[in-house]
């Protein structure tokens, strides 16, 4: 279990990254899911680790979420309980603009795209991707579970699996393609 | 399928041995040697000193059961209890069941029609053995038909 | 589907290019699976889990210990009823015994056969 921890724990951190888009969120989540995995799992075949690992990891995310929607309804709710909420309205077309400028320097025709860059904007674009396909695709294609494994971590039916898989990947070219990369 | 079933029968006959050996092995598990016994015990249970170890580990619990008894009874049925003991261990266990059947049907007979037991018995004693056997149950000598 | 697979195989080799990194993150993620491992559930040892392991491999590793457990657990009943059982047993006879050597009458009068039920006979007139 060690071994296959050290091997999948960078990856499940960028999983969870593209998930959660923070990286102290997703450094915490998949600590989670390690300890969960250990404690319920850890007499576990090796062979089964990989599965469980991503079963626990999208469920952690999940769990993630929800905290989040709770937090989120609370700050809502003493934001509008609050008084000079404007001010924050305000500001935010300002941000807003500021990043789209960023992603507008980041459009550059291909040829000037660094290998960097492009893994950059890979990664942006799997962060964007419904999150089912999301876990769909990364599991097949990046863990390499086999598509049995994949519908077992996400609890669906094989069928599923193949549909988000397939929607991903279009997604996920149609999005490269229009930011000038092709692979 | 069938490994399955084979597997699950396998699984089962092993349980099912360590529950019988789990409940044959509690009650006689522990057979208890005669200087094992407490000293009060040896010396209630004295007249099976020598056959103590010829006893089967159940009837060895079985005495010790009894001995436990034993302070809580009258003078004189503690004597008759000591006069009997050897003479009840050397029955085989088939005579100890017939007597305890003989003794449960006996006892269900009203005390006021069965009379004085001991005065019963003399008498029954005293009666010539052909009697005696023709009272006997026919499933074990069928009565001579008349 | 080929185009797929070749398009996620490039996927693959960048998002991994950007997987080796090492640094505060790294080893934040050392630290949680250390820690992780401490926590970890017995290693594996011993006839319970040789019985998984064998199973698994069976590919009835869900099904045999579903199986398994219940029968346990109803043959662990079963020795309880049983010894249970025993035991009663064991004390009613301990208690006609005790009746029996005590009684006025001898042993003899018990084990003869014919004595009961000349008793019986003479007791319904």
């Amino acid at each position: 279990m060690s071994a296959f921890l050290e091997g999948a724990e960078r990856r499940a951190f960028k999983q969870a990254v593209y998930a959660v888009r923070e990286e102290q969120a997703a450094l915490d989540i998949v600590q989670d899911a390690m300890l969960r995995l250990a404690e319920k799992y850890g007499d576990r075949p090796a062979a089964e680790m990989p599965m469980l690992f991503q079963r626990i990891l999208q469920n952690a995310i999940r769990d993630w979420f929800r905290r989040q929607k709770v937090r989120s309804l609370w700050v809502t709710l003493f934001s509008s309980l609050l008084p000079g909420r404007g001010e924050d309205d305000d500001q935010d077309p300002l941000e807003t603009l500021a990043a789209a400028g960023v992603s507008n320097t980041e459009e550059l025709p291909p040829d000037r795209l660094e290998r960097k860059q492009v893994i950059e904007i890979i990664e942006q674009e799997v962060s964007k991707l419904p999150a089912r396909q999301r876990e769909a695709f990364l599991m097949r294609y990046w863990e390499e579970l086999d598509v049995a494994e994949t519908a077992q971590a996400m609890g669906c039916s094989e069928g599923s699996v193949k549909t988000h898989c397939s929607r991903a990947t279009h997604t996920l070219a149609a999005a490269l393609r229009a930011r000038g990369i092709t692979l | 399928m069938a490994e399955k079933t084979r597997r699950f029968l396998i699984a089962a006959a092993f349980a099912l041995l360590a529950a019988a050996g789990i409940a044959h092995g509690a009650p006689s598990g522990k057979r208890p040697a005669w200087a094992e016994l407490s000293a009060a015990h040896q010396q209630i249970l004295a007249p099976l000193k020598e056959t103590w170890e010829q006893i089967v580990p159940e009837r060895r619990h079985n005495w010790i059961g009894l001995a436990k008894r034993y302070p809580k009874m009258q003078p004189k049925e503690q004597e008759r209890m000591q006069r009997r003991m050897e003479h009840w261990a050397k029955l085989t266990p088939e005579q100890r069941k017939q007597a305890r059947e003989n003794y449960r049907r006996i006892s269900k007979v009203p005390p006021d029609k069965r009379g004085d037991l001991k005065q019963q018995w003399s008498e029954y004693q005293s009666l010539p053995p052909q009697e005696r056997q023709g009272a006997a149950p026919p499933k074990s000598k069928p009565a001579p038909a008349k | 589907m080929d185009n797929e697979l070749q398009f996620a195989h490039r996927v693959r080799q960048l998002l991994s290019e950007n997987a080796r990194f090492g640094g505060p993150v790294a080893e934040r993620l050392r630290a949680a699976r250390n820690a992780a491992l401490e926590r970890r559930k017995a290693e594996p040892a011993g006839g319970h889990v040789v019985v998984g392991n064998v199973a698994g491999r069976m590919g009835v590793g869900g099904l045999s210990l579903r199986v398994i457990v219940p029968v346990v657990a109803l043959v662990v009943a079963f020795a309880a009823t049983y010894t249970w059982e025993q035991k009663q047993r064991a004390a009613e006879v301990e208690e006609l015994d005790a009746l029996l050597l005590t009684s006025d009458l001898p042993i003899d009068a018990y084990l003869d056969r014919g004595f009961e039920a000349w008793l019986k006979k003479r007791a319904a007139f």
